[in-house]
């Protein structure tokens, strides 16, 4: 056992009410700057969607994540040991500006400096990049609450194994539903973005698994880029590096929670210290498809095991850093409740963000076009959900539909719970039976109830004392020597553009 | 006349050779005998021990010139042979004698000369034919030196090509050829060439080779560079091979994602 400490996540998409503030929150804090206009850390995707990039789940067509060859290795789906020489200066699979989009600003000064004239003036759009006037075809959000859109919502990649009915059903007039998803870097256990880097350049950090690219080593040749199938590294135009989300180490360092968690206007967001085997990555990530969110969980340990707690503390994890994990509600939605999941683990990259997945739209489809449910079909209306079961699974179990009802069940359960509290309609014995159905206890769906609906800041992140400086003293780099350092190293000012 | 072959400068190589060359084929005898020149043992013996030192009628050496001593008594030149035990090791009476007699022989010379030419013959023997094509890879450094001496090219010039820090080589055969240009270039006794091929000595047989090269600079291909056909024939080649590697790379995609995306579900 090779125990780890990673700072991990938990969106709670029933509460994402895509508002764009963490988007905004991370823009003016990071990529407000020439080269990365385009870049969002953070961004809020409707789904369905086609997401940004374009298509950016569509891995057949960017080849991020990794693969299983026929010799059951994990092997990088962007590059091999043939054909990564030649990427460095053709990669078809790259995604380019187009599939982003031509960053714009408007001529505002025109408003003040129009001559008199019978017409409004006007602020006409120009490109942030060449300066010229542009037309504006793609935007951050070009597909914001577009659900229903045959040309964006239609064409999102996880419906492929949905039937036409489905997607028909879907659709239908007036039961459109859709679901916010943010995103940032997954920070994942397994990166395939820092396995392509052809300069060493990407790296996670020992003590809490920030993956960062060190702007000194980075030398643009963007594997990362193709090679993260979140696309969640983006190419500076301007520098010539890539730039991707550093958690807000900066902040994340002096025990404040990242800028798009701080801002969160739904109070979506968990911050929690997590242990894991690193020893059980691989074969984890080997598992089959239908399986990986279980192999997943399985390589999160709990932290009030006291043979985990002893090799932690082998491992040069400080108490401190434990006794976060044990009170870490990261793993309490992801291990204990098992109501947070993945997105997308297909891509095999264990990522250590959980999402939540969303029950709102659940109250759907019945036959009297009642939204509506009584306690003998509570399950059932699971399944006919607007929002197919079929589709979320796609999103956060890699298509097995288990995980997903599992923790659907318990959602739904938890309202079941709080109703028979607050109004007392449902009889005792009914709840107890939706409860045992949904495999939790009262004192859990208390404790579900107290963390999504009520909890404060000092409930939702949970920050671990960071050792920074105890972990730059084990390197060759003490304190004293790289003072006037961040974590990074000597900052410096990038050689080309700025 | 070979007067480079034997100065006291480089005599170790000729001399281990042609010791070497008496100890594998027995004695000389034998080995003379089926060239068919009946073995002068007086002119062996002289090259063999005195040869280093002297010269008959050649000049001065670290001894002095022999040409001399056919005027010395025959008492005196005794005991002057039997005083180089010092330098040579010892001397039996009958070497002394042999000695004295080959030293007042009027014939001296020609004995000399024609010993001088049996061993030229047997070195040659021992070495490869002279071969023009090793000889320019050797110049070229397109083979490299058995020592790893640098290549002649680096600094000498010849023909059409090479550097100019040393004389330029087109016209040496006019100066010398042969045996003489073969000791010359193994022997490597200027200046500059000394110092840079003392620890990193050119075989015997590379300067072979070498003079073979160098006395020919009428067969030397003055284009070094392939032919602009040849340059055209694998730029096309190159460019062909590059257009194939960007088509198979280019098989995972069709474009532009977001474009393709619009332009597919647009037209419906």
């Amino acid at each position: 056992m090779d125990v780890r400490a990673h700072i991990s996540m938990v969106f709670h998409l029933d509460k994402c009410i895509g508002c764009h503030t963490c988007s905004v929150s991370c823009k003016h804090t990071w990529t407000d700057r020439p080269g990365a206009e385009y870049m969002w850390w953070n961004n809020v995707e409707t789904k369905p969607g086609t997401g940004y990039p374009t298509l950016w789940e569509d891995q057949l067509n960017y080849k991020g994540g990794w693969v299983l060859d026929k010799n059951r290795e994990l092997k990088l789906r962007s590059q091999d040991k043939t054909d990564f020489f030649p990427k460095l200066f053709y990669n078809p699979n790259q995604p380019g500006l187009d599939d982003y989009y031509e960053p714009w600003t408007y001529r505002y000064q025109d408003l003040f400096d129009a001559p008199l004239s019978k017409d409004q003036p006007t602020a006409i759009p120009v490109s942030q990049i060449t300066g010229e006037p542009i037309h504006i075809e793609a935007g951050p959000n070009w597909d914001d609450d577009l659900s229903g859109s045959p040309l964006y919502a239609e064409n999102d990649p996880n419906f492929q194994s949905l039937t036409p009915d489905e997607k028909e059903m879907l659709f239908s007039v007036e039961r459109i539903s859709m679901m916010y998803l943010p995103r940032i870097c997954n920070h994942c256990a397994n990166p395939s973005c820092v396995a392509s880097c052809p300069s060493g350049a990407l790296y996670k950090r020992g003590e809490d698994g920030i993956v960062l690219v060190n702007q000194d080593k980075c030398r643009g040749w963007r594997a990362c880029v193709t090679a993260c199938p979140y696309k969640k590294v983006y190419y500076n135009w301007k520098t010539g590096k890539s730039e991707k989300c550093i958690l807000c180490y900066p902040r994340v360092e002096t025990g404040q929670p990242p800028a798009c968690f701080h801002t969160c206007v739904g109070r979506i967001r968990y911050m929690g210290a997590m242990l894991y085997d690193a020893e059980r990555i691989e074969e984890a990530m080997k598992a089959p498809q239908e399986g990986l969110v279980e192999a997943q969980r399985s390589v999160l340990l709990d932290p009030c095991d006291p043979e985990v707690i002893a090799q932690a503390q082998k491992n040069g994890i400080s108490p401190g850093w434990i006794e976060s994990a044990q009170r870490s509600p990261v793993f309490k939605y992801v291990c204990e409740w098992k109501l947070a999941l993945p997105l997308h683990p297909e891509f095999r990259t264990l990522p250590m963000l959980y999402y939540v997945p969303p029950l709102l739209p659940v109250m759907g489809r019945s036959e009297s076009n009642i939204y509506e449910h009584d306690a003998d079909t509570v399950f059932t209306s699971i399944d006919k959900a607007r929002l197919p079961m079929k589709y979320l699974a796609m999103l956060f179990s890699a298509g097995n539909i288990e995980p997903v009802r599992e923790a659907m069940k318990k959602l739904l359960a938890v309202r079941f719970f709080q109703r028979s509290s607050t109004l007392g309609d449902i009889e005792p014995d009914r709840l107890k039976k939706i409860l045992r159905d949904a495999g939790i206890s009262e004192a859990q769906a208390q404790a579900i109830y107290a963390l999504t609906a009520l909890p404060g800041p000092e409930d939702r992140f949970m920050m671990p004392p960071i050792q920074r400086e105890e972990s730059i003293e084990g390197t060759s780099c003490s304190p004293d020597k790289c003072k006037g350092t961040c974590g990074l190293g000597k900052t410096e000012h990038p050689q080309r553009g700025l | 006349m070979t007067p480079i072959l034997y100065t006291r400068k480089q005599p170790s190589i000729f001399k281990s050779l042609i010791v070497s060359g008496i100890i594998l084929s027995g004695y000389p005898a034998f080995a003379w005998a089926q060239e068919g020149g009946a073995p002068d043992k007086a002119a062996e013996f002289f090259f063999y021990r005195c040869a280093g030192c002297h010269t008959v009628g050649s000049g001065k050496l670290a001894g002095p010139d022999l040409v001399t001593a056919a005027q010395w008594s025959i008492a005196d030149l005794g005991p002057a042979i039997k005083k180089m035990e010092k330098n040579v090791g010892l001397l039996s009476a009958a070497d002394i004698d042999q000695m004295v007699e080959f030293l007042k022989d009027l014939s001296v010379s020609e004995r000399i000369a024609r010993q001088k030419q049996k061993i030229e013959a047997k070195f040659r023997a021992e070495l490869p034919p002279p071969s023009f094509e090793t000889g320019q890879k050797l110049f070229r450094g397109q083979k490299a030196l058995l020592n790893g001496g640098p290549a002649c090219i680096s600094c000498h010039h010849f023909v059409s090509e090479g550097g100019n820090l040393g004389p330029d080589l087109t016209t040496i055969k006019d100066r010398a050829s042969g045996v003489v240009l073969q000791s010359a270039i193994e022997n490597s006794s200027y200046k500059i060439m000394r110092s840079i091929y003392e620890k990193r000595k050119i075989s015997g047989e590379e300067a072979l080779h070498l003079s073979e090269y160098l006395t020919h600079p009428e067969k030397t291909d003055t284009r070094l560079v392939p032919t602009l056909r040849k340059v055209g024939g694998s730029a096309l080649g190159g460019l062909g091979a590059f257009l194939v590697l960007l088509w198979a790379l280019n098989q995972g995609r069709k474009g532009p994602t977001r474009k393709n995306f619009l332009l597919k579900n647009l037209k419906r």
